[in-house]
């Protein structure tokens, strides 16, 4: 069964990217209701698939509420009760041979906090979707963009 | 659509029917609301075949 068709078999998902971005080693996936998926269940279903294929990463397009809860900064997704603990990014999903330079999206999540003012603000937060223990799901932040 | 059958501006046609595009534009607008604003996932992928993800 092609990866595609096994992708698609998972609950939830509304439809996946055309092409692959082979250069990058990744593909785009889209959720009903923008539903949060859990990197773990996507991992053991791609497994499961069973065509020799293994989950690198999954990074998540996010929009929400930048917020703090005791040390932590958090991103409230918007629409739900899911929240997202957030942090520094130190790996990411797409393959990056060329790179030879950093980058500003390695400062992305300090950029962020400078931009905190004490009260929560609306953001899309684009980065790796990690589980960290203690922590929960967790989101690196790797890109941002302030809302209105 | 009667959604104001109770009600007494019922009599009105222009009233009521400005007053049921509101109630539908309002559950419309609801049911956007509930989405959780997830907008896309990025899955990076590891295959060990020729095709690799192209398949």
């Amino acid at each position: 069964m092609p990866i595609r068709e096994g992708l698609a078999r998972l609950e939830g998902v509304e439809s996946i990217g055309q092409r692959p971005n082979i250069k990058e080693g990744t593909c785009e996936l889209r959720t009903k209701n923008g539903r949060l998926l859990d990197p773990e269940v996507l991992s053991k279903h791609i497994y499961n698939i069973r065509v020799g294929a293994r989950l690198r990463g999954v990074e998540a397009a996010v929009a929400g509420s930048l917020d703090k809860q005791g040390d932590n900064f958090v991103l409230r997704v918007a629409g739900s009760e899911d929240v997202l603990c957030l942090v520094a990014l130190s790996r990411k999903v797409q393959k990056d041979a060329d790179r030879r330079s950093p980058l500003p999206e390695d400062n992305a999540f300090k950029t962020l906090l400078s931009k905190w003012t004490g009260k929560p603000l609306s953001v899309q937060i684009t980065g790796p979707l990690i589980r960290l223990e203690g922590k929960g799901l967790s989101l690196a932040v790797r890109q941002f963009e302030l809302k209105r | 659509m009667n959604l104001f059958h109770r009600f007494p501006m019922k009599r009105n046609p222009k009233t009521k029917h400005l007053a049921d595009s509101i109630i539908v534009l309002t559950l419309v607008w609801l049911s956007c609301a509930v989405r959780a604003e997830v907008r896309s996932y990025t899955l990076g992928i590891d295959v060990n075949c020729p095709t690799g993800l192209g398949e």
